[in-house]
């Protein structure tokens, strides 16, 4: 299967097989808020076998026991893999490795499989965290290096009409049969100072949202203004989202490889095949 | 005594920020509770104060990460320090794997003697303890669903 660059640091691409989501912005966890973290899911289920996005040579596996707060937590562990030729490696965590330290493995085959431990939500599907890293200071929450999105100039715009396809217990999905794209990539625009930009949050569950593919400037959804956007991280100004006329508890809009943006919904109100506009209001 | 899974000795002091505290006159040693160390499991990291620093009650003592999470110790006292683990600087899991023994993280010189009657002795903090606990397992719960 084809494999698409979704960020890169100095030469180390973070690569993603289609049917993929990602986010750099749409989780409350400290790196996330300084680019320095990407969180990327294929789809699966716990326990589905999940794939590793960089080629290399896995350097270090760390476990870490769940919290004794819930015997279904599953234990956690930090993978860390160095691509050939780079001072820097990339940790992982949310997934059980199948591998072991020494081990080569390339981008796309099989890692590991999917855990759900303590950092997740009841709406968060599996997925891993990624950051890339000194290889003597692996595990960490500080001193992580900054991603760089890989993205073309997006084209078109994301029509905030859509339908609900997904209906999951704690959430349901709505797809936009018209959305903004770039390349094989695709999500939820937004305006930022005139230019065109992926929405990236999980809003208003968490407190700061963000842009991919600008900067910074006034950041607005369909001409409605809702913060200002410095360095990628938004810092919100007043406003709630609404579907159809009912105002959201929360949504969150990531970044797509299934070619049609789609927003997520908490808690899971909406029904499958319902027909739904999205309005945002101050 | 234990408070749920949760084991709080009962000759140490304990504060809401969950540590537990050895009082021995002007002097007193601190470290995360075993609760403590569950809500931070894999303590990956500690920047640890210098001797002869001085920090209020309430002040940022010892700013310290997990593999995900960023959080601090903060002073249950008025204190100078007088001695860190320094065993923590290589490894800080000490800390989660014992919390009351090895993991110990500062020894402290009270400079307000009088403050640790705000301390709570384990009859009086197993009740705030209990509700952080029912809290956190409230999170989980939709695991069993």
């Amino acid at each position: 299967m084809a494999l698409t660059p979704i960020a890169i640091f100095g030469r180390m691409e973070i690569l993603a097989k289609k049917d993929s989501l990602f986010s750099f912005y749409s989780s409350p966890y400290p790196a996330h808020r300084e680019t320095k973290a990407l969180d990327l899911t294929s789809g699966g289920e716990r326990y589905d076998d999940m794939y590793s996005p960089v080629s290399g040579e896995i350097i270090a596996i760390k476990k870490i026991p769940a919290p004794e707060f819930s015997k279904n937590l599953d234990d956690e562990y930090v993978t860390a893999i160095l691509p050939e030729g780079s001072d820097h490696a990339l940790k992982i965590i949310h997934l059980e490795p199948s591998l072991d330290v020494g081990d080569y493995i390339d981008a796309g085959e099989k890692l590991g499989k999917l855990i759900r431990t303590e950092f997740f939500w009841k709406f968060n599907d599996p997925g891993i965290h990624m950051e890339i890293r000194k290889r003597d200071d692996l595990f960490r929450t500080g001193g992580g290096m900054r991603f760089e999105p890989v993205l073309d100039p997006i084209e078109g715009e994301t029509e905030l009409t859509g339908k609900v396809t997904k209906r999951a217990e704690h959430y349901s999905i709505i797809e936009f049969p018209s959305s903004g794209t770039s390349g094989d990539i695709t999500g939820l625009t937004c305006d930022v100072n005139g230019r065109n930009a992926f929405l990236d949050c999980t809003h208003p569950y968490v407190d700061y949202g963000g842009v991919v593919g600008a900067k910074g400037g006034k950041v607005s959804v369909n001409g409605t203004a809702i913060g200002l956007a410095i360095d990628g991280i938004i810092q919100y100004s007043n406003f709630d989202i609404y579907i159809n006329d009912a105002k959201a508890e929360c949504i969150s809009s990531v970044l797509s490889l299934r070619k049609r943006a789609e927003l997520k919904v908490i808690p899971a109100v909406l029904k499958e095949g319902e027909k739904v506009t999205i309005t945002v209001k101050k | 005594m234990k408070v749920d899974e949760f084991e709080f000795p009962d000759d140490l002091l304990y504060d809401e920020n969950h540590l537990w505290i050895k009082v021995d006159g002007t002097t007193a040693r601190i470290g995360l509770t075993d609760l403590g160390q569950a809500l931070y499991k894999g303590i990956m990291h500690i920047d640890l104060p210098e001797p002869g620093e001085e920090f209020p009650r309430g002040d940022t003592i010892a700013p310290f990460e997990t593999i995900k999470s960023v959080s601090k110790i903060i002073a249950p006292l008025t204190c100078k320090i007088s001695k860190v683990n320094e065993k923590l600087r290589e490894n800080s899991e000490i800390i989660n794997e014992s919390p009351y023994g090895e993991g110990w993280i500062l020894e402290l010189e009270l400079q307000k003697p009088e403050e640790k009657d705000s301390l709570m002795p384990i009859s009086k903090a197993a009740e705030v303890y209990a509700e952080v606990i029912k809290k956190e397992k409230e999170k989980y719960a939709y695991l069993y669903e």
